[in-house]
């Protein structure tokens, strides 16, 4: 049943599959996790690969252009968080993810500012998981956070990149079959920043 | 090889046609034989191209090369120079990325400097556990047809060579298919693609490759190194191979996985050792890493953090510790075996 559930999320069951489907994930409180847990990996995944480009202008541009029309449905939503921040994320989540990215990535090359506005934008991951619940609109692309670190945002800035690369490295060694050379993608995914 | 492969072929054909007409309940015994026939003809399919996939692993120990080749995923392209050499004393390779930020790779047999000019950092690697690489692609493939469907379709040109096409269907969700191009007369592959079903996860290819044309050293000497002198060092990886000593196992492996080994790491900077646990299909392979939660290395801000490639990252905190699935696998195996992560030494609190 899982495979169905799999294959509804990527558009592959017939009418009557895809009916039989979601009256059983309607019914069944596990295919409700599993269609919510594909969904969160689907929408954490769907960020865009690491870049080791300078974007944190780009997105400062992006995020003057953009935060004036943020703001402005949330306060007249009141089924929202009250505070509106949450709103905020899925009103334009791709842009939080955006900015939760380069502040993952590095945040040395941002100011002080900017790091607030980040650390607000991510999103808890158990909050994210009900607005799954609570909303039919399919959300946007977002960096999970995990919910152990909570309060802990110098977590983002921790040495988890440089950990990363050292896995990655790591990991190399047992990537079996790169054929040519096993180093093909150590040279063509760009290191964590 | 060829040549029986297509008499098997032949033959069976033969019977398959024949062998109704003489039985008393031609349609179903028909029906049956086919279904028998065809699977030894898949099994005997299967084998040839898994014969291929023996050569696409010797083959960069037996030949010179030089080329660019191209890497791309999730819309992101970049070009790399390769210079490949062989000669009694062992394996020499630099690979170059002339895209974006510079970075380059050489390895030296079993020792591997990575640039990255940038960052001003070199770090180096010792391949001191030699039973990984590359002893470890020696024999990848004994259990991979309970994983995929191999098979060998037709010839297509790449780099204006001649190449087998080479197809490894996933057989379930839990890992990705794989298309190679294997060059005809060297065995060696020109162009690999990583599929979720129809879709292209991550791509290499050669634009440009010359093979066994004579290899200048000079080529394979570290390019940064000489122009930069204050590069940051880092040697990232002491080893140990421990068995069933970490305390730690996958719970539930996603099916046709099994544990390959199991080592104690410590990273350059970093006082504690890091669990190392690996996985293999026979093809995609997965790394489990553990490590405990300490004031300077604190909890794991993400679950996932964005893909690289094929490769996903999942992270999990267990107990004091926090487990961090790396694989070539979609989103959701890793997923699967960071979930199922327990320390069998300690009864953790849930």
């Amino acid at each position: 049943m899982e495979d169905k559930v799999s294959a509804l999320m990527d558009g592959e069951l017939d009418n009557t599959d895809m009916a039989d489907t979601i009256t059983k994930i309607e019914k069944m409180e596990e295919l409700r996790n599993k269609w919510k847990t594909y969904h969160l990996i689907g929408d954490a995944l769907r960020q865009p690969v690491i870049s080791t480009s300078d974007i944190s202008s780009d997105i400062r541009s992006k995020m003057d252009i953009e935060s004036a029309v943020l703001t402005s449905p949330v306060s007249s939503n009141k089924g929202y968080n009250k505070e509106g921040q949450t709103f905020v994320f899925a009103v334009a989540a791709s842009i939080v993810a955006a900015v939760a990215i380069v502040i993952w990535m590095g945040g040395q090359t941002m100011d002080q500012s900017f790091d607030r506005i980040a650390d607000k934008a991510i999103i808890p991951q158990d909050e994210i998981k009900n607005r799954f619940a609570e909303s039919a609109i399919d959300p946007s692309p977002v960096l999970v956070k995990n919910q152990e670190s909570k309060g802990n945002e110098s977590a983002l800035h921790d040495s988890a990149p440089t950990r990363l690369n050292d896995y990655m490295f790591a990991h190399e060694e047992f990537t079996s079959i790169r054929g040519v050379s096993p180093y093909m993608r150590t040279v063509a995914s760009r290191p964590y920043k | 090889m060829i040549r029986n492969f297509v008499v098997v072929v032949i033959g069976l054909s033969f019977f398959s046609f024949i062998l109704p007409a003489y039985s008393d309940d031609a349609p179903s015994t028909s029906i049956r034989t086919r279904g028998v026939l065809q699977s030894v003809v898949d099994e005997s399919a299967s084998k040839e191209a898994q014969v291929w996939l023996q050569r696409i692993i010797d083959a960069p120990r037996k030949h010179n090369y030089t080329g660019i080749f191209v890497y791309s995923s999730d819309g992101h392209m970049e070009t790399s120079r390769v210079v490949h050499m062989v000669d009694a004393e062992g394996v020499f390779e630099r690979i170059e990325v002339l895209d974006g930020s510079p970075r380059e790779v050489v390895r030296n047999n079993n020792e591997v400097k990575r640039y990255f000019p940038d960052r001003k950092t070199l770090v180096t690697g010792k391949r001191g556990l030699k039973k990984f690489f590359p002893a470890l692609l020696s024999e990848p493939f004994s259990n991979i047809n309970n994983n995929y469907i191999v098979k060998k379709v037709g010839r297509e040109r790449i780099s204006n060579r001649d190449c087998q096409v080479i197809i490894l269907e996933s057989r379930d969700h839990m890992r990705y298919s794989q298309r190679l191009w294997v060059d005809v007369s060297t065995g060696l592959l020109l162009k690999a693609a990583v599929m979720e079903r129809d879709q292209v996860v991550e791509q290499y290819g050669f634009t440009q490759l010359e093979i066994d044309g004579e290899i200048d050293k000079e080529l394979l000497t570290p390019k940064y190194s000489k122009r930069d002198t204050k590069l940051h060092i880092t040697n990232p990886v002491s080893s140990k191979v421990v068995k069933n000593e970490l305390g730690w196992q996958v719970e539930n492996l996603p099916s046709g996985f099994s544990k390959t080994n199991e080592v104690k790491r410590v990273f350059s900077g970093k006082s504690t050792p890091v669990g190392h646990i690996t996985l293999s299909d026979g093809l995609a392979s997965v790394s489990v890493f553990i490590r405990p939660v300490t004031q300077n290395e604190p909890l794991e801000a993400h679950e996932f953090y964005p893909p690289q490639g094929a490769i996903n990252i999942y992270n999990r905190t267990v107990g004091d510790n926090v487990v961090t699935i790396i694989g070539e696998v979609p989103p959701v195996t890793v997923m699967q075996i960071g979930n199922s992560v327990k320390n069998y030494k300690v009864k953790w609190a849930e």
